[in-house]
């Protein structure tokens, strides 16, 4: 049967033994077939439309933060698991985790994450992921079928385990100036990471050879109430950790993204009607 | 009047070429005449021939089946053999006396085949341009690279085995010199000079092996049509048997370690003949290895 409710749709990732169902609220897959069509210069009309190049797909997805799992010692999510993982690894030769959703199955590369955080709010997360396929193995593949079963099995973490904006106070973003002294109060933050993943191909095979991870680019937006205007030609780059906590963490630990070498490349305020001044800053290190 | 590239046939020797892009040139070798005394010392209106009039055909097609222009690789001027004339016709402007003097094949992971052909001719064009319009064929086979079967042997001591190869280019040129007798501007015959072919190819496992002799490879591009996967099933190939003189090893920032060779062959008569299969009485052939 193909017609599916959305209750019969969860969004699996796994990656070895490591497998986690996401409290997805949507999510979307494509797969494309590029071709391209071929004219000779003597007829009227193509020759036909001739592949241009290998299937590939990709999968989007977004999702409560949930942090209700256990990764490498550290709490958080499969999501944050992998996305730390693979932009602190020194390892180029990128492996794919699969990612699952109603029946369809591929086997991707994160190439995107993001979440936001803001005062008394839930936490959204969103991924995407690319999928290239390996050898003769499909980028896609599977059909459409509603999947039972598939309710997290941290059930009863969920009341305490979905980050949230009560009680993550992101004090490491937040802003001091010297003269007048001052700190910042931080009301919300968008963290998003961009992955590059190359795959290469090789005569004889559609779908790669290999694929490397190359560069990661991370960026947090802040928005606080001080405006820095001491922001230096050559800032220093300065390690964050960030911590998100869920409805029932208080005193205990969080989810960690830890940021490297950020550096803070602009800063902004906006003044509206009925509201206070709010200033943002941008934050980016690079992997 | 203009005319669009659907109204113009490119055919070779009869045979309509899909080309993709085309481009005749002609030229006339003429010398102004300067004199020695008078106004003509610094200007002049008059010019004399040097050479015979002559042009060169380039076009880029897409290998369908059996190529065509291969086999004039080893089909000009190989033991005492004038080899076929090339005739051309553009149009319905056309020339009889064309000789292949490059021919370039790329290959590319999960693309069509194209080929690159140049022919130089010495003589003028003739006829006049007359616009066609006629439908593309249906049902057309491009042959695509994903189905290729690319085969490498390496000298034992090159050092590292070639598993992987990523793309590549098989190339050929000639020298063809044209021979005119007295009183003749259309050159009755051709010399061909020195033929070489060559292959630049991206593989795996980086090496810096290059003795001062270079070091043997063979490389045989298989193409095959979508779907077959035997080596039997080959519908055209492409072998460069000869000496890697070259290799590049080369990365940029967020890329990989690129390894290409370039295998250079200066002999192209006596390459690939080989028995395969014989069958006996009965009809039953037997494969030799």
């Amino acid at each position: 049967m193909a017609t599916v409710f959305y209750d019969k749709a969860a969004v699996n990732v796994s990656f070895g033994d490591i497998n986690e169902t996401l409290l997805a609220s949507n999510c979307s897959i494509n797969l494309a077939s590029p071709s391209q069509p071929m004219y000779a210069i003597g007829n009227k009309g193509p020759l036909g439309q001739f592949p241009a190049g290998a299937r590939a797909g990709d999968m989007s997805f977004g999702f409560i933060t949930s942090i209700t799992g256990v990764y490498n010692a550290q709490k958080g999510n499969i999501i944050n698991f992998l996305a730390s993982g693979i932009k602190n690894s020194s390892n180029s030769e990128a492996s794919g985790v699969q990612i699952k959703c109603a029946g369809i199955t591929g086997y991707g590369f994160l190439n995107s994450y993001s979440f936001s955080v803001a005062s008394n709010s839930v936490s959204t997360s969103s991924a995407s992921f690319t999928f290239f396929g390996s050898g003769v193995q499909l980028p896609v593949s599977g059909f459409l079928y509603g999947e039972t079963n598939e309710t997290p099995s941290q059930t009863g973490l969920l009341a305490t385990g979905v980050v949230h904006g009560r009680y993550t106070s992101l004090t490491p973003l937040r802003t001091t100036i010297a003269s007048p002294t001052e700190t910042a109060n931080v009301f919300g933050a968008d963290y998003s990471l961009s992955m590059a993943h190359s795959p290469v191909y090789k005569l004889g095979q559609e779908f790669p050879l290999t694929t490397f991870y190359t560069t990661a680019q991370e960026s947090i937006n802040v928005t606080e109430d001080i405006f820095d205007n001491a922001l230096a030609f050559d800032e220093t780059p300065k390690d964050v950790t960030l911590e998100l906590k869920g409805l029932g963490n208080i005193g205990h630990g969080g989810m960690l993204i830890g940021v490297s070498g950020a550096k803070q490349q602009g800063t902004s305020m906006t003044a509206g009607l009925d509201d206070i001044i709010r200033t943002q800053k941008s934050l980016t290190a690079v992997y | 009047m203009l005319y669009s590239a659907s109204n113009a046939k490119l055919k070779v020797n009869g045979n309509e070429i899909l080309a993709s892009n085309a481009s005749l040139s002609l030229g006339a070798s003429l010398n102004p005449q300067y004199r020695i005394a008078g106004g003509s010392i610094r200007n002049t209106a008059l010019y004399t021939p040097t050479n015979g009039i002559g042009g060169q055909l380039s076009f880029s097609y897409f290998i369908t089946g059996k190529d065509y222009f291969k086999t004039f690789i080893t089909g000009q001027g190989e033991t005492g053999s004038m080899g076929e004339v090339i005739s051309g016709n553009f149009g319905g402007l056309h020339f009889d006396s064309g000789y292949l003097t490059s021919y370039s094949a790329n290959f590319g992971p999960n693309s069509s085949s194209m080929a690159n052909v140049s022919i130089s001719f010495f003589d003028q064009l003739n006829g006049v341009f007359s616009p066609t319009e006629e439908q593309a064929p249906d049902s057309t086979q491009i042959l695509n690279l994903k189905s290729a079967i690319i085969e490498g042997e390496f000298a034992s001591d090159a050092g590292g085995s070639v598993d992987n190869f990523i793309g590549g280019a098989y190339n050929y040129t000639s020298e063809v010199r044209p021979v005119y007798l007295m009183g003749e501007t259309k050159p009755s015959a051709v010399a061909y000079g020195q033929k070489v072919v060559n292959m630049n190819f991206e593989i795996d496992s980086p090496t810096g092996y290059l003795p001062v002799s270079g070091t043997s490879a063979r490389i045989k591009v298989s193409l095959l049509a979508e779907g077959d996967t035997s080596l039997s099933q080959t519908v055209e190939h492409f072998v460069c048997s000869g000496l890697i003189q070259q290799r590049n090893i080369a990365s940029a920032a967020g890329d990989y370690i690129k390894h290409s060779i370039n295998i250079v062959q200066n002999a192209t008569f006596d390459s690939e003949v080989t028995i395969t299969k014989m069958a006996d009485s009965a009809g039953d052939y037997m494969i030799l290895s």
